[in-house]
C-alpha cells in the first residue's frame, strides 16, 4: 500500500511546490472561462482532455525533470504569466481562451526549466498548442467543406434509396415526399474531422507507439472513423426529417449531437487500446 | 517499458546548464526565484478569485444624447418621436443596438428628422442597419464619399430624401462592412491602444459605431438632386459636432 505523504514546511522551499501551484490556478481560470462561454461544448470538452494528457505526461517524469532556470528565463516566462492573469482578470469577452493554455505553458515551462530545459515539455507544448488550432480551419483555408457535404448528400442519398426510401437528390439537397433536407457546410463535419486528428495527436504523443506504420495509421483511422459516424448522422437526420421533427432537432443540435462524437471517440479509443496492447505483446 | 522519457536528452541537458560553483549566489538565485513564484502564485490566485466571483460584466455606457443640439439654418422642434420608436426588439441584440435618440428640425416647410442610434459592438454595416430599421435598402441608393470625412448614402423612400452613414470613433465615417472593416485596421491598431489591448481591455478594433439617419420631407422640388444639397449641408456640421465627441467617448 502506498502513502501520500503530507506536506510540510520544508516542502515550500521546493519550486515544485510552487509551480504546481500555479499551473493548478491556470488551469482552474481557464476551466472557468471555457465553462462560461456559451457554444464552447467540444472545446471545453477537447480543453478537459488536454489538461489530463499534460497533467499525465509531467506526472510520469517528475522525479527526472530538471528545474533549474536562468534570470532572464524566469522573468520571461512570469510576463508570459502576468500578461495572461491581466487579461482573464480584465475579460468582458473571451480573452483568448484558445491561446492562453500554449502562452501558460511557455512561460510554466521557462520559469521551471529554463530555454533548455523547455526542451523537456515538447509533447506537452504540442498537447496544450493543439487548442489554438481554430476551428473554423477546415471551412476558412482549407474549403473542403462544399466537396465534403456534396460527398454526403451523395452516399447517403444512395444508401437510403437503397434501402427502400422514396428519395431524390439535387445538389446538396435530398427530396423527400414530404419533404426535404439540405446538407449544408457545417453538416460535413469538418469540426469533426478536426477534433478526432486532435485526439488522435494527443494519444500519439501520451501514449507513443513504436511502429511505424501503426503511427502512420492512427490518424487515417481517425478520419475515416469520423467520416464514417457523420454519414450515419446525416443518414439517420434524412430518416428522421419528414415525419419526426423533435427527434430532428433532438439529434441534430441537442444532446443527441454530442452523442455521436462520443461514440467516435470511444471507438477510436478502442482501437488504439487494441494497437497497444498488440505493440506490447510483440515485445 | 520507459517510452515517454528520452534519458539521453535530459542528462545531457543537465550538463548544459551552467553549474554554480560557489553557493552565495545559488542562495540568492533561490531566494528570488522563491519570491517570484510566490508572487505569481498570489497572483493567479487573486485572479483566480476574481473571475470565480467577480467576473466582469459587458457593460455597454450609453452615449449621451444632449436634449438640444443647434444646427445652422435650422430650427429646432421638439420631436415626436420617443426613444422606444427607435429599438426594435428582433434586431437590437443582433445588432449590438445600446441605445438611441431622435431630432427634429425645421425651416419653413422643410423638416428635418435625425435620428441617432448607437451599436456596441457593432457589425459597421449601414445595408444591414437600414434592413432591420428601415425596412429594406431603396433601388434609389447612391453612395458618395466626402474627402476627409467618408461615406456616406443617399436615397428616396415615400416622399422623403434620406442621408444616412456610419459614425466611428476614429477613421471617419462609413458605409460598408468593407469600408469599416479598413478604417478600423487603419486606425486602432496604433501604439497607445497596445498596452490596453495586451492586458484585455480594450478590443484589438474599436468596433463602435453611431449610426446616422438624415430625413428631409416637405420639399417642393421634384428633383432629389437639390434635397441631396441640403441634408450634405446639414450633415457636415452635425458630423462635426459628433466626431470630436464620439473619439473622446469611452465605453
Amino acid at each position: 500500500m502506498t502513502t501520500f505523504p503530507l506536506p510540510t514546511i520544508s516542502d515550500l522551499k521546493k519550486p515544485e511546490f510552487w509551480l504546481l501551484g500555479l499551473a493548478g490556478c491556470l488551469v482552474a481560470i481557464h476551466f472557468t472561462l471555457t465553462d462560461r462561454t456559451k457554444d464552447a461544448q467540444d472545446f471545453l470538452g477537447l480543453s478537459i482532455l488536454v489538461w489530463f494528457a499534460v497533467g499525465s505526461l509531467i506526472n510520469r517524469k517528475r522525479q527526472s525533470l530538471q528545474l533549474e532556470s536562468g534570470i532572464g528565463a524566469t522573468l520571461l516566462g512570469a510576463f508570459l504569466i502576468a500578461i495572461i492573469l491581466l487579461r482573464t482578470a480584465n475579460a468582458t469577452v473571451n480573452p483568448g481562451l484558445s491561446f492562453i493554455p500554449l502562452l501558460g505553458g511557455f512561460g510554466l515551462a521557462l520559469i521551471a526549466s529554463g530555454f533548455k530545459g523547455i526542451r523537456q515539455y515538447w509533447r506537452e507544448l504540442i498537447i496544450l498548442g493543439l487548442l489554438a488550432v481554430p476551428k473554423e480551419l477546415g471551412l476558412g483555408m482549407f474549403n473542403i467543406s462544399d466537396f465534403l457535404s456534396l460527398l454526403i448528400t451523395k452516399i447517403v442519398g444512395f444508401v437510403l434509396w437503397y434501402v427502400g426510401f422514396q428519395v431524390s437528390r439535387q445538389g446538396n439537397q435530398l427530396f423527400f415526399p414530404s419533404g426535404g433536407i439540405v446538407i449544408n457546410d457545417a453538416c460535413a463535419g469538418v469540426g469533426n474531422l478536426i477534433y478526432l486528428i486532435q485526439v488522435a495527436i494527443i494519444f500519439l504523443l501520451v501514449f507513443p507507439l513504436s511502429n511505424r506504420k501503426n503511427i502512420l495509421l492512427v490518424p487515417i483511422v481517425a478520419l475515416a472513423l469520423a467520416f464514417l459516424m457523420n454519414l450515419i448522422r446525416v443518414g439517420l437526420l434524412a430518416a428522421l426529417s419528414p415525419n419526426n421533427p423533435d427527434a430532428f432537432v433532438y439529434w441534430h443540435e441537442g444532446t443527441g449531437s454530442l452523442a455521436f462524437t462520443f461514440i467516435v471517440v470511444i471507438i477510436f479509443g478502442c482501437y488504439y487500446l487494441f494497437l497497444l496492447r498488440r505493440e506490447n505483446a510483440k515485445s | 517499458m520507459k517510452l515517454f522519457s528520452n534519458p539521453t536528452t535530459e542528462s545531457k541537458d543537465n550538463t548544459d546548464q551552467p553549474s554554480l560553483s560557489t553557493s552565495e549566489p545559488n542562495q540568492a538565485w533561490n531566494l528570488f526565484r522563491r519570491v517570484i513564484l510566490a508572487t505569481l502564485l498570489g497572483g493567479s490566485a487573486i485572479a483566480l478569485t476574481k473571475v470565480v466571483f467577480f467576473p466582469a460584466v459587458n457593460q455597454n455606457v450609453p452615449v449621451t444624447f444632449p436634449e438640444k443640439i443647434s444646427l445652422p439654418e435650422w430650427q429646432s422642434e421638439i420631436s415626436p418621436a420617443k426613444e422606444a420608436s427607435l429599438s426594435r426588439p428582433d434586431a437590437d441584440k443582433l445588432l449590438g443596438f445600446v441605445n438611441g435618440k431622435s431630432y427634429q428640425y425645421r425651416q419653413g416647410e422643410k423638416v428635418l428628422t435625425i435620428k441617432m442610434r448607437y451599436f456596441s459592438p457593432s457589425i459597421g454595416d449601414v445595408k444591414a442597419y437600414l434592413t432591420y430599421y428601415n425596412r429594406g435598402i431603396p433601388d434609389s441608393l447612391l453612395i458618395r464619399e466626402k474627402q476627409g470625412t467618408g461615406y456616406y448614402g443617399l436615397f428616396n423612400k415615400n416622399q422623403q430624401t434620406h442621408l444616412t452613414t456610419c459614425l466611428t470613433p476614429k477613421g471617419g465615417n462609413i458605409f460598408k462592412r468593407e469600408q469599416f472593416l479598413q478604417v478600423r485596421y487603419q486606425s486602432d491598431i496604433r501604439p497607445e491602444r497596445f498596452l490596453p489591448w495586451v492586458i484585455g481591455k480594450v478590443p484589438l478594433l474599436d468596433n463602435r459605431c453611431l449610426w446616422i439617419d438624415m430625413s428631409l420631407s416637405g420639399t417642393e422640388s421634384n428633383s432629389p438632386s437639390s434635397d441631396y444639397l441640403i441634408l450634405e449641408k446639414a450633415w457636415f456640421s452635425w458630423n462635426d459636432y459628433w466626431r470630436s465627441r464620439f473619439e473622446q467617448f469611452r465605453s
